[in-house]
């Protein structure tokens, strides 16, 4: 049944496919609202099941891909096939975000006042990059085609992309000028940090500690610097991380057997 | 025109990259049309992109190649199934929507059990540290001789400051029972100073990361398209100073004369 076929065979099979699939959900729209609750409920378990059995049920030695030494039990091999499948899914919901910027920049476009040319700006340079670097990664592609994906992408994105992000320096600073205020301990260790890893990092600031004689090196800012970003920074990162590995476990575990509540769940 | 293009990718590409970067720039000065424009460029080819990236990456090769060239029909269903994604904007087909998002949802739920045996466990033992300063020694482990390393001092102060770091923090994002007595209410305190030290290092290192793309900028104009667009790197410096000095000149001369808002 799932070998592949051609020609109408393979025509006749996707479109029942798309028959049945609208039979179904035609059918299971009658339903009352709590049993599609208990659907959604169902389909949340299901998905979370394959990882988990996965995970506890015992492995034995087995072969899984080029592997013959690994470890792994009947779902193993069904691994590498679900990351095929699972990216093409959540794929599929990049239009979600387009069809809203769509929206609020083809409403703005119709409008016609001064910022109507930034919306077709907009819509111009959004199809006409998605068109290019299409057309430039197809095996025909057209020199054309391959110079406007490299003008496009290397010129004009890559540029504007690192050039937006340059720009935050200057927001942060700002706005590090405006609100920081040595007025507690907390905003005190804070701004010093940052003083140390910044000027730890630069040959200037590296060189208002270099007459410091090596005897007295753990003095010299780069060495501090180090000292607070393995010694400090890296063991609270830990901890941050552990706390939120526990907590991703709970609420995964939650989301996953139907006892999270909320607006998501309960509607 | 085409072959014009094809041949003069490279001076295109400086140009556009220029303008790119001389456009957004202008937001120094102040909010203007120009910057305006050029942030909905870069929103449109941000869109662009994805949506480009996301169909020759991941639809092209992992469903669409599959489905049409091989032949296999039943690869329908991954479309099928993301395309429920879109009975969000139904109202009355909205729960459809739920059903790939709670499928994604039920997904990352049964991920997270491999993750925290993954990632976060082995940080659990790896935490704890000898404090105890020894010399260097070797040691049977499964019947082979295993060198340990020499504990000094100071590595073993560090292996405890190490420790009470991890602990305090910890204990701040400890909220099973309330934070009273010395004991939990200092490690609570003190973890959230130690804290104030992570966050300063990752504020230092943001803004250490966005001058870097500063100074590649400032890079790019004078080294790479100055000398290609005016012949040398100090007339592209020259031309940068005249447009901070017209910046300079707008904000402190033509701003004066505008009344401030509020003040008219």
């Amino acid at each position: 049944m799932l070998e592949p076929v051609k020609g109408g065979l393979w025509y006749a099979y996707v479109l029942g496919s798309l028959i049945l699939v609208a039979a179904l959900l035609a059918v299971l729209s009658l339903l009352p609202r709590r049993a599609k609750r208990y659907i959604v409920m169902t389909v949340t378990l299901l998905g979370g099941l394959f990882y988990a059995l996965e995970f506890f049920l015992p492995t034995h030695p087995m072969m899984v891909g080029d592997d013959p030494n690994a470890d792994g039990n009947f779902l193993t091999p069904f691994i590498v096939p679900m990351a095929n499948v699972l990216p093409a899914i959540s794929a599929c919901a990049v239009g979600l975000g387009v069809i809203n910027l769509f929206q609020l920049h083809g409403k703005r476009a119709l409008k016609r006042n001064a910022d109507s040319i930034n919306s077709i700006a907009f819509f111009v340079s959004c199809i006409g990059m998605a068109a290019v670097w299409i057309a430039s990664k197809q095996p025909q592609a057209s020199p054309l085609s391959k110079a406007l994906g490299k003008i496009l992408f290397e010129g004009a994105l890559q540029n504007l992309d690192a050039t937006m992000f340059s720009i935050i320096a200057f927001y942060i600073t700002s706005a590090a000028y405006r609100a920081f205020r040595v007025r507690s301990m907390e905003a005190t260790l804070l701004l010093a940090t940052a003083i140390i890893v910044m000027l730890g990092q630069i040959t200037i600031g590296q060189l208002l500690t270099a007459w410091i004689p090596p005897r007295y090196d753990f003095l010299h800012v780069e060495v501090i610097r180090n000292w607070i970003l393995t010694k400090i920074n890296a063991p609270a990162t830990r901890a941050i991380a552990i706390g939120l590995g526990i907590g991703s476990l709970a609420v995964g575990l939650r989301i996953w057997l139907g006892l999270e509540r909320g607006s998501y769940f309960d509607e | 025109m085409s072959e014009y293009i094809v041949r003069h990718t490279d001076v295109f590409m400086l140009w556009v990259g220029a303008l790119c970067t001389l456009g957004l720039y202008s937001m120094l000065y102040k909010e203007n049309r120009i910057y305006r424009l050029f942030e909905h460029l870069f929103l449109g080819l941000s869109t662009g992109y994805l949506v480009a990236q996301q169909w020759v990456d991941v639809l092209q090769p992992k469903w669409w190649k599959p489905m049409w060239e091989e032949g296999r029909w039943h690869f329908i269903f991954i479309v099928i199934f993301g395309s429920f994604y879109y009975f969000i904007f139904s109202r009355k087909g909205s729960w459809i929507a739920r059903i790939v998002i709670g499928f994604f949802l039920g997904v990352a739920s049964g991920q997270a059990f491999q993750l925290f045996a993954n990632d976060t466990w082995p940080q659990i033992p790896s935490s704890f540290k000898p404090l105890i300063p020894h010399p260097a020694h070797t040691v049977m482990v499964d019947g082979k001789e295993t060198l340990i390393k020499e504990l000094t001092n100071s590595g073993a102060l560090n292996n405890g400051i190490f420790m009470i770091t991890v602990f305090c923090v910890m204990m701040y994002f400890f909220f099973s029972f309330e934070q009273k007595g010395l004991f939990v209410k200092g490690s609570a305190k003190l973890g959230r100073w130690l804290m104030m030290f992570t966050f300063g290092a990752i504020f230092g290192a943001t803004i250490m990361a966005r001058l870097a793309l500063l100074i590649d900028r400032m890079d790019f104009l004078l080294n790479e398209f100055g000398p290609k667009a005016f012949g040398s790197a100090q007339m592209m410096f020259a031309i940068l100073l005249a447009m901070m000095g017209l910046v300079l000149y707008l904000a402190l001369v033509k701003d004066k004369k505008t009344p401030e808002e509020g003040e008219a």
